[in-house]
């Protein structure tokens, strides 16, 4: 009884505070006015009839719906990964736990305060929504059934939020750990299906297979094409399994979290990243052996060029994994382990295994490079923040450093610290190259759009997290502009202007009717190798703009008169 | 060296620093006084080119902090009330970064280092990690931090605050020594025993106005009462206080703590020697004969409730 009043308590507590923050209204108002701002082009002004209508309401239902779904991906997990975290940076945890609320309580508060808001943001998408219900095509049940599996899924998020930010110190890993953590269990099983590695072929019955259990992903497709899986079309019968699973594995990782809860310090100690490098440093040097070490030695001896790149570098926790080329190594022996895998998989589009086939290669190549990108943001956007939050910038706001030390050294330093990442791409394509698979001239885009993007990622990150006072808002406000962006091929003729895109058009086979055909053929017209050049030049020219706007305030942002 | 002209800070509502102007002399240790909100940290602030003013001129070292705070930065030291310090460093990695922050490489990096770590005591502490250090010895560090560039000016803001007494003392020697090295030093603390004993000079502001500026015996003097003497017996207090009192000049007799008497004395009084002669006449024995003792904290308490014109 105790307990749950405590739990009302913190429930109040944590909707009141975030009632009373202006920032509630304007994210709410930005959703808003991103949904119509999708919908209105969209809208059929004329002409189809009733059943282009439909289908295009139903496209528009389709789409929106996976994109809120994307949306909440990020959203939740960011949204209670500070639930806790915020507790013990402010040494409030203790009390909230000497009171007589009880850790269930507190977890249980906290987390329903927070998916509640993130259920009210969507119920404000649902008379959006009911308008396509004029147009045809959708039913309101197919609302309803898309709105449970979305409302299931953000309480998974936010468990899986809430979760981390118990066993883990600082709210920026908790939030890395549980975007990727629901990043992955939305898209494994459709990276998995597209790979061929999981087969949901029709069926004889109107049975959902396992990825609609799964994966709300897969339960958002089974709702909108039950024919992709069955051999009938009919409204899917099991689509409550997913929401189902959902609440039950968000109210267990809920429920670990309670009990985890009292323990907070000493697992967040326990599960601290610094141990876990300092043990891959030790096992690294050891197999270097004593020339490794002395190197290690030799590059702690302190800043020869730039200090900022020094500190990025050498001390920070990325920058503990000093023996980066070994990294390196062992991710590309790693990758090699994986192709022997994918080898004995079929081709989807034709004879052979799956290394054959031209589409695997280019989604691979979109995801490392959305992978390296996503990562460069983040990085960049917990960069200045976070010394902003730890009181340390304004320590160097005394010294002379000026703008182009410190974003060059930022920038560099990066740059260093995600260089496996970097090589990854250009390790898998240089491969297919020298096998045939991939054409030589994707490489160019491997080469140059990788770098520009990351450094283009790095540099709007930065500029973001010398303007954000925290490193929640920074993370916040750099996905926000990173997703703004990647929606631009979709309403822009910069159809590669996406890293991933970029890659994804820009590694062919030989056989491809793109680059290589124009390159080939003298056609440099091709709209295609256009956009991409057009893409490399259109980063360069916005990470010049933000670098400008970042040297004429950088003594404001970090806190000086200049 | 530092000279405010007027200076004005305004928050929106709020006036953090209202015309405040003061000197400090090459050499001075300046204490810098006031209650919590009185605008001691946007002084040094301003002075630290951390922020600017919203009217008036600061100059340090002759520098202007309006359009010269390059200059002054490599100029200055300046240690914050609270600041952090970075993960994963250790002592002498902080110092490196610092030093080539300023431009300091090489071999003369690594001497400056050895000198300062010599200099703060924190030698036995260079491989340790910034963050496992104690507060007493960040502060430490803070200062070994911004003593790496030989700045003329140390500003330092609150540096014995949250310190346990052992710590205050080991900053309050090491302070003791840069004042032997010449440094200009602009110092704010609340533990003002300590300032009184550091500093050659003292200002005082309240709500953003200096309300006292100048020596330390000069505000001893101000707030000292005149006539006011104290007398220490080995005994018999209540017997001397009738004889003290039927005295012409004496105005008010009492008995304070520590059973000492207070005797006020009549404006007329040309000083006090009567008052020995005529207890040792009666038979007493004097342990102490003084005038009323006044420290710091007494100055300020009675400065910042207005009670000294």
């Amino acid at each position: 009884m105790i307990g749950s009043t405590g739990g009302a308590a913190i429930f109040k507590r944590e909707a009141l505070v975030h009632a009373r923050r202006p920032r509630t209204y304007v994210f709410q108002t930005v959703f808003l006015a991103g949904l119509v701002l999708i919908l209105v082009p969209l809208w059929p002004a004329s002409g189809g009839g009733g059943a282009g209508f439909a289908a295009i309401a139903k496209d528009i239902f389709e789409y929106g719906s996976k994109f809120e779904l994307i949306l909440l991906a990020l959203v939740a997990p960011v949204l209670t990964a500070s639930a806790i975290t915020s507790e013990k940076d402010k040494h409030t945890l203790d009390l909230l736990i000497l009171t007589d609320a009880g850790p269930f309580a507190i977890v249980f508060g906290k987390l329903l305060a927070r998916v509640a808001s993130l259920a009210f943001l969507l119920f404000l998408s649902l008379p959006v929504l009911f308008a396509l219900l004029t147009l045809g095509g959708i039913d309101a049940r197919s609302i309803g059934v898309a709105f449970t599996i979305l409302l299931a899924s953000a309480f998974l998020g936010g468990s899986i939020g809430v979760f981390f930010s118990t066993i883990l110190r600082k709210t920026t890993l908790a939030i890395l750990a549980g975007c990727a953590l629901f990043a992955a269990y939305l898209a494994a099983p459709a990276v998995l299906q597209s790979f061929g590695m999981f087969v949901s072929r029709a069926g004889a019955g109107t049975y959902a297979p396992t990825t609609a259990y799964v994966s709300p992903w897969y339960d958002l497709v089974y709702l909108f094409e039950p024919s992709h899986f069955v051999s009938r079309e009919s409204f899917p019968e099991r689509w409550w399994i997913n929401p189902v699973l959902s609440v039950m594995a968000g109210s267990v990782l809920a429920v670990i979290s309670g009990a985890l809860l009292v323990h907070a310090r000493g697992i967040d100690k326990a599960l601290g990243l610094k141990p876990i490098f300092d043990t891959i440093d030790r096992g690294l040097a050891a197999i270097g052996g004593q020339s490794a070490k002395k190197r290690m030695d030799a590059e702690r001896s302190g800043p020869r060029g730039n200090p900022i790149y020094w500190k990025e570098t050498a001390v920070n926790t990325l920058g503990r994994l000093r023996h980066w080329w070994r990294v390196n190594l062992l991710i590309a022996l790693c990758m090699v382990g994986s192709y022997a895998v994918v080898s004995r998989l079929p081709s989807t589009s034709g004879p052979g295994n799956l290394l054959s086939d031209i589409m695997f290669h280019k989604v691979v190549g979109g995801i490392l490079a959305g992978l390296t990108v996503l990562t460069a943001t983040a990085m960049a956007a917990t960069s200045v923040a976070k010394e902003r939050e730890d009181r340390t910038l304004f320590v160097l706001a005394t010294t002379p450093v000026d703008c182009s030390i410190y974003v060059t050294g930022k920038v560099q330093g990066i740059l260093r610290n995600l260089s496996f990442l970097l090589l990854l791409p250009l390790i898998h394509v240089t491969l297919f190259v020298a096998t045939g698979t991939i054409t030589w001239t994707s490489l160019i885009f491997v080469i140059l759009g990788v770098p520009v993007c990351a450094i283009s990622a790095i540099v709007q990150g930065t500029f973001v997290s010398l303007v954000c006072q925290t490193t929640l808002k920074s993370i916040m406000a750099a996905i926000m502009l990173l997703t703004v962006e990647s929606m631009l091929p979709v309403c822009t003729c910069l159809h590669t202007f996406n890293p991933v895109l970029l890659l994804y058009y820009g590694i062919e086979s030989p056989e491809g009717q793109g680059l290589a055909t124009s390159l080939a053929s003298g056609n440099l017209g091709s709209i295609l190798f256009l956009s991409c050049v057009f893409s490399l030049l259109a980063h360069v020219g916005l990470t010049s703009v933000v670098y400008s706007l970042m040297r004429s305030g950088f003594d404001r942002y970090i806190g000086r008169a200049g | 060296m530092i000279e405010t002209r007027y200076l004005t800070k305004v928050y929106r509502d709020l006036t953090a620093l209202d015309k405040l102007s003061l000197t400090v002399d090459k050499g001075d240790i300046y204490g810098f006084i006031g209650p919590n909100g009185a605008g001691k940290t946007t002084t040094m602030k301003i002075l630290a080119t951390l922020l600017r003013p919203t009217s008036g001129q600061a100059y340090v070292c002759g520098f202007s902090v309006n359009g010269q705070a390059k200059h002054i930065r490599r100029k200055i030291g300046y240690v914050p009330d609270f600041f952090g310090v970075y993960e994963d460093m250790t002592v002498t990695e902080y110092l490196e970064f610092f030093a080539s922050l300023y431009g300091i490489n090489g071999k003369d990096r690594q001497r400056v280092i050895s000198d300062v770590l010599d200099l703060t005591d924190l030698r036995y502490k260079e491989k340790a990690q910034v963050d496992s250090l104690s507060r007493g010895m960040q502060q430490r560090l803070g200062l070994a931090r911004v003593l790496l560039h030989d700045p003329e000016v140390l500003l330092l803001d609150e540096p014995a605050s949250g310190l346990d007494p052992r710590a205050r003392v080991e900053i309050r020697e090491l302070l003791k020594e840069l004042r032997s090295m010449g440094k200009t030093i602009l110092i704010s603390s609340h533990i003002l025993s300590e300032l009184a004993e550091l500093c050659n000079k003292v200002a005082i502001i309240e709500r953003g106005q200096l309300i006292f500026s100048g020596p330390v015996e000069d505000i001893l003097r101000r707030v000292r009462r005149a006539g006011i003497v104290q007398i220490k017996l080995r005994e018999g207090n209540d017997r001397a206080l009738p004889i003290i009192s039927e005295h012409s000049m004496v105005a008010k007799v009492q008995t304070i703590d520590g059973g000492i008497i207070e005797v006020e004395l009549k404006p007329e009084a040309p000083d006090y020697t009567f008052l020995p002669a005529l207890l040792v006449e009666k038979g007493f024995k004097i342990l102490v004969v003084r005038e009323e003792q006044v420290n710091l904290e007494d100055a300020f308490m009675k400065i910042t409730k207005g009670q000294v014109a």
